[in-house]
């Protein structure tokens, strides 16, 4: 028996072992974990969901046991001034406040949709509604999303604003809706005749035409607001430098193919999370989200 | 084998049969007249199917035209969600969403847009086509390539800004006459 026909067999199971090894589900690293503070859309169940792939992503790329930690809008300065979590997923007013009053740095910017790491903010009638210009809401019936949302609130109060048009006055009535789904509650609002007019983000009438909930017809765009940045992660002012830069390059790494295996299924990173990537984009970048807090007395920037 | 006179009759009847076959097909050769109308055929052929792709695009997509040329250019990129959903892929989806992208402002996706569009379908660059794109995919393209490599001086990481700026010199090559 010559030697390479001798070591052919160990050979052989070694490589069948590496095979099996390597198939096998990667655990997350050990060790303390390091929080990220998601910010909720509709329901903590439904944000751990979406980022658990995206978290479990950067803890193998990093070698580090991060944790996903759901955060209602309202309470997210407070949680992260308590150290709850070092890293933060929040939409673009949360992160100049957070970046004002904490020193958050920024990380990456989320893309979705036409504008890509940008989105905007419309104020929409039905479109067969006598109403065709901001001056005609006067007096009408205006559904808005939720307070802290920078293109279903803010925009809207914005360019009513701008328009001469003080929307705690000059609406007859003005409501937010309850519970989850609220951009897509304030669009049928509209659809079904409850309202007169909705404070809907432009993604979100993107993304319900995509998915044949409505249709382009439906609906006549009265305004748009500028365009801004969309959600946003960003890193405490403590967290360590090098984590915090292979965190940023991780997210920008990242592409639709990436997967990671969770509970026995491999899924696809950026499809769980509805993102198609993310961007790089500068502070200046959201300078116009800052100019609109200023305008519609928001926070950072609230006057009383 | 050959038993009677009528076998012998049957054997020379068949290869008579076989030898004229043989004759006609050495020296038989098309008419003249079909041998001159193959190109003009496949000339009318090409011109018919471009006419019917401009009337085609003009049916489906004649809306969102009317929407960007009317300035209501945010519901004509909801139309063509819409459109997206029933031609999926359809090159001319994306030559009209770079096209309001770009007067949106956005050059960088409207780059991204429009080099999907010229991949998908070259016609938007032929000058004397009825597709013809050329003007708007050059100031795109000019526009955006100062500006995308502006970007990716400043973040060499930033893959998104480098594949758009890839994008937008293969618009620059594809307008120079360059191949795919």
């Amino acid at each position: 028996m010559t030697l390479s026909s001798r070591l052919a067999g160990p050979a052989l199971c070694a490589f069948l072992l590496l095979t099996v090894l390597a198939g096998c589900d990667r655990r997350p690293p050990a060790g303390p974990p390091v929080r990220i503070g998601y910010m909720n859309c509709n329901s903590a169940e439904e944000t751990l969901q979406r980022f658990a792939p995206l978290t479990r992503y950067l803890s193998e790329q990093l070698g580090v046991n991060f944790e996903a930690v759901p955060v209602d809008t309202q309470d997210f300065e407070q949680r992260f001034a308590a150290g709850e979590f070092a890293f933060t997923h929040t939409n673009s007013l949360l992160y100049i406040i957070l970046r004002h009053d904490r020193d958050l740095q920024l990380l990456a910017t989320e893309k979705r949709g036409q504008f890509g790491p940008r989105t905007a903010g419309a104020i929409v009638v039905r479109r067969d509604s006598p109403i065709r210009s901001l001056q005609e809401l006067k007096g009408k019936r205006m559904i808005f999303g939720p307070q802290m949302a920078p293109t279903g609130y803010m925009a809207q109060y914005d360019l009513l604003l701008k328009a001469g048009i003080d929307p705690e006055r000059d609406l007859g009535f003005s409501t937010i809706p309850q519970g989850s789904f609220k951009h897509e509650k304030l669009v049928y609002g509209v659809y079904l005749g409850a309202f007169d007019a909705a404070a809907a983000p432009v993604l979100d009438l993107e993304t319900m035409t995509r998915e044949g909930k409505i249709a382009a017809d439906d609906f006549r765009i009265l305004a748009q607001s500028e365009i801004i940045p969309y959600c946003t992660f960003g890193a405490a002012k403590s967290a360590d430098p090098a984590l915090v830069e292979k965190f940023r390059k991780a997210l920008l790494e990242l592409t639709p193919e990436t997967t990671v295996e969770i509970d026995g299924e491999r899924r696809k990173v950026l499809g769980a999370a509805w993102v198609d990537g993310f961007e790089a984009l500068r502070d200046q970048d959201y300078d116009p989200v800052r100019a609109m807090a200023k305008r519609t007395n928001m926070p950072p920037y609230q006057v009383y | 084998m050959l038993r009677d006179r009528f076998d012998r009759f049957a054997v020379l009847a068949l290869l008579l049969v076989v030898g004229a076959l043989g004759a006609l097909l050495v020296t038989a050769r098309p008419s003249a007249g079909r041998q001159a109308g193959s190109a003009p055929d496949r000339q009318v052929e090409r011109e018919l199917l471009a006419q019917a792709r401009v009337a085609f695009l003009d049916r489906h997509y004649g809306p969102v035209t009317a929407l960007r040329d009317r300035g209501e250019l945010q519901s004509a990129l909801l139309k063509l969600e819409e459109l997206d959903r029933r031609f999926p892929g359809e090159p001319h989806g994306a030559l009209l969403r770079g096209d309001i992208l770009y007067r949106m402002g956005l050059i960088d996706r409207a780059v991204a847009s429009l080099a999907v569009a010229v991949r998908g379908n070259g016609d938007y660059l032929d000058a004397s086509g009825p597709l013809n794109q050329r003007e708007l995919v050059t100031v795109a393209a000019e526009q955006g390539i100062p500006l995308l490599r502006d970007r990716v001086r400043a973040q060499p990481d930033d893959r998104q800004a480098a594949a758009v700026l890839r994008d937008a010199y293969y618009l620059k090559s594809r307008l120079a006459g360059g191949c795919e």
